[in-house]
């Protein structure tokens, strides 16, 4: 297997996590219940993970800035209890196809970035930017998300790209005015599409998203497409979603036994997705999304509702 | 019931931001206090337009359907006829509501769910289909969602859209006889739209908002020329016209009610019955003041505020 050339991150052992009560994304912080979160992040910690990726929401941001600030400093003191960082997502542009979380909507993605979107970066940013806890900051979670709708309209496809490159390239620059001491990365789906190599430059560390490949072997090779990108660009890189799911407890731990090897062999840092079961899509066997192997459906839960792991989960601590 | 005779309003929870928030914490107590205080302020409010939620119906059919039931019943309960909105395409930059997303129409089949547009439409129509109180079905708020004018891709994704809509008036058709199926675009692009969804409209729903100066002669100009645009379209088609939005907002009470009589003028001078925007104070974008989230360009549209207090000026609602 190919080598980053600079790995800073290789001891990221991360996962997950969106609270279970939040049934979309601004849930988060609209009904942010400390109770449910501390329990939660304990459970990860139990488990052996040393870092968590959450998601945030500038709708929540924007209805109640000084709460959401001082909340997310309380998930902050909290992970700092158990020597634990966070990695804050600010967009998220992933649709999933059958359940809603929330997103901005592309005809967003591809306008003007509004003053509202520029404080909340500005704000949430600036007012963690050298705080320790936070590991690096991640743009947005899978940005250009139709680019891999597999036959999607290439053409219309193609000029999409350009309006939403320059969406982000100017949330990167508003970022970069707040001087924060952290890194930044974009989390993107796998494989990176080339036209999106300009924005994958500004970012700080590369991020990758790869799921697949688990069951024909094929696994090592994408995260080697990967490291031979972020070599190229001179970048680190990190894997901040991995493990598809599955309905099966025992597919699911053969998923992760195969996905983490591939990462330990390497030496990729990874944050796992999810840690809990709850009530957004993926995080109930009734609530699945086809994020898996054909014909499975991705239950993708580490924890059960009681804080136990999954019949078979344990194997992730093989690489914790 | 004739369409010239409408007078009520858009309606919103109090209690919500946004259309997941608003139907998972339903509140038919509550739902029934604010329409009452409708029915008290404004004697001759007989109409009102219900916004459901298809996002959240994803995550729980039954319960979703048992709830919007019970909000008709509650507005039935305040001998109000009803305007029922299925989808939503309005995603306001700052405080966004939910509902179907350009990522849903850049692929004609991007959501591998569609069929659940439909499989919602027909719950939700054999639902209500025996209640007399249903005025009009309203399939979807402000269609065409771009952004701007509608070429380049956006051509394509249009037609897409258009279909989707063509298959959901049949759905409905199908089912319901009884009552006119129709359609509610924004007026951003005049009576553009209008004349594209005619095929699918038994009555012509309009948005038409004065955003512009009172006091200015071209701008009232402007605002009537379309105003008879509309007029005359109505007469050519032979077919109803109604207003499901109308009166935009303003900080100052005063304007507010100057701008809402003006626009009430000219829609009465032209025979038109209205929907203004809206009955209450709630934290869903532009209904609401500082305090309670971002107030943006429409500023503030509500008409009785979340204590149960009429507005001030806006009794002059009733002269109309």
């Amino acid at each position: 297997m190919k080598k980053i050339n600079d790995n800073p991150y290789a001891h990221i052992h991360g996962v997950n996590y969106v609270p279970s009560y939040a049934l979309c994304l601004n849930d988060i912080m609209d009904h942010f219940d400390d109770e449910v979160i501390a329990r939660e992040l304990g459970w990860a910690h139990e488990v052996g993970f040393n870092s968590v990726r959450m998601w945030f929401s500038d709708t929540s941001y924007t209805r109640d800035s000084g709460a959401f600030l001082k909340n997310m400093d309380r998930i902050l003191e909290i992970l700092a209890a158990y020597d634990m960082t966070l990695m804050p997502t600010l967009f998220n542009r992933w649709v999933d196809p059958r359940f809603y979380f929330g997103q901005l909507d592309l005809m967003v993605a591809m306008g003007d970035v509004y003053d509202t979107k520029v404080k909340y970066i500005t704000d949430v940013v600036g007012a963690f930017k050298h705080d320790p806890r936070i590991i690096m900051w991640d743009m947005c979670n899978e940005p250009f998300s139709y680019g891999w709708i597999h036959d999607c309209n290439e053409a219309l496809v193609q000029q999409l790209y350009p309006r939403e490159i320059r969406f982000w390239k100017t949330c990167i620059e508003v970022f970069r005015s707040v001087n924060a001491s952290q890194p930044l990365t974009m989390g993107f789906v796998d494989p990176i599409p080339e036209c999106i190599y300009e924005v994958c430059r500004l970012c700080d560390v590369l991020s990758c998203h790869v799921y697949r490949g688990w069951t024909d072997g094929t696994l090592p090779e994408r995260v080697d497409v990967a490291i031979d990108y972020a070599n190229q660009l001179s970048k680190p890189l990190i894997n901040t979603e991995t493990c598809q799911g599955s309905l099966d407890d025992a597919t699911r731990s053969f998923c992760i036994d195969r996905t983490l090897e591939a990462m330990h062999q390497a030496e990729l840092g990874f944050y796992v997705w999810q840690l809990c079961t709850g009530e957004m899509v993926s995080a109930r066997r009734d609530r699945t999304d086809p994020n898996c192997a054909p014909g499975d459906q991705a239950y993708m839960s580490f924890l059960t509702r009681d804080g136990k792991l999954r019949a078979g989960h344990e194997i992730v601590k093989k690489y914790l | 019931m004739d369409f010239s005779q409408v007078r009520g309003f858009n309606y919103q929870p109090s209690y919500g931001a946004y259309g997941m928030q608003l139907w998972e914490c339903f509140d038919e107590k509550v739902v029934r206090k604010e329409l009452s205080w409708g029915k008290k302020y404004f004697p001759g409010f007989n109409t009102v337009r219900l916004w459901l939620c298809w996002n959240y119906w994803k995550y729980d059919k039954p319960g979703c359907i048992d709830k919007i039931k019970r909000y008709m019943d509650a507005a039935e309960a305040n001998d109000l006829k009803i305007v029922p909105v299925l989808f939503n395409r309005w995603h306001d930059l700052y405080m966004d509501w939910g509902g179907l997303y350009l990522d849903h129409f850049i692929k004609d089949t991007f959501c591998e769910d569609r069929a659940s547009l439909i499989e919602f439409t027909e719950q939700v129509t054999r639902a209500l289909v025996g209640r007399d109180s249903i005025l009009v079905w309203d399939m979807c708020n402000e269609p065409f969602s771009y952004g701007g004018p509608i070429e380049g891709i956006f051509k394509e994704t249009q037609q897409i859209e258009l279909n989707w809509l063509r298959e959901t008036y049949q759905v409905i058709k199908s089912i319901d006889g009884r009552h006119p199926v129709s359609i509610s675009p924004a007026a951003g692009r005049g009576i553009e739209d209008t004349v594209t969804l005619n095929e699918v409209s038994d009555v012509h729903l309009i948005h038409p908002y004065f955003w512009d100066d009172v006091n200015d002669a071209e701008d009232r100009k402007r605002f009537e020329s379309m105003m008879d645009d509309f007029a005359a379209y109505r007469d050519k088609t032979g077919k109803p016209m109604l207003t499901t939005e109308t009166c935009i907002g303003n900080l100052d009470d005063a304007a507010r009610v100057k701008n809402m009589e003006y626009t009430l003028e000219e829609h009465k001078k032209r025979g038109f019955g209205w929907l203004a925007h809206a009955l209450m104070e709630s934290y869903v974008a532009d209904l609401h003041g500082p305090g309670k989230g971002i107030v943006s360009r429409p500023g503030i549209m509500y008409y009785v505020d979340m204590q149960g207090n009429l507005r001030p000026g806006h009794e002059a609602f009733n002269n109309y």
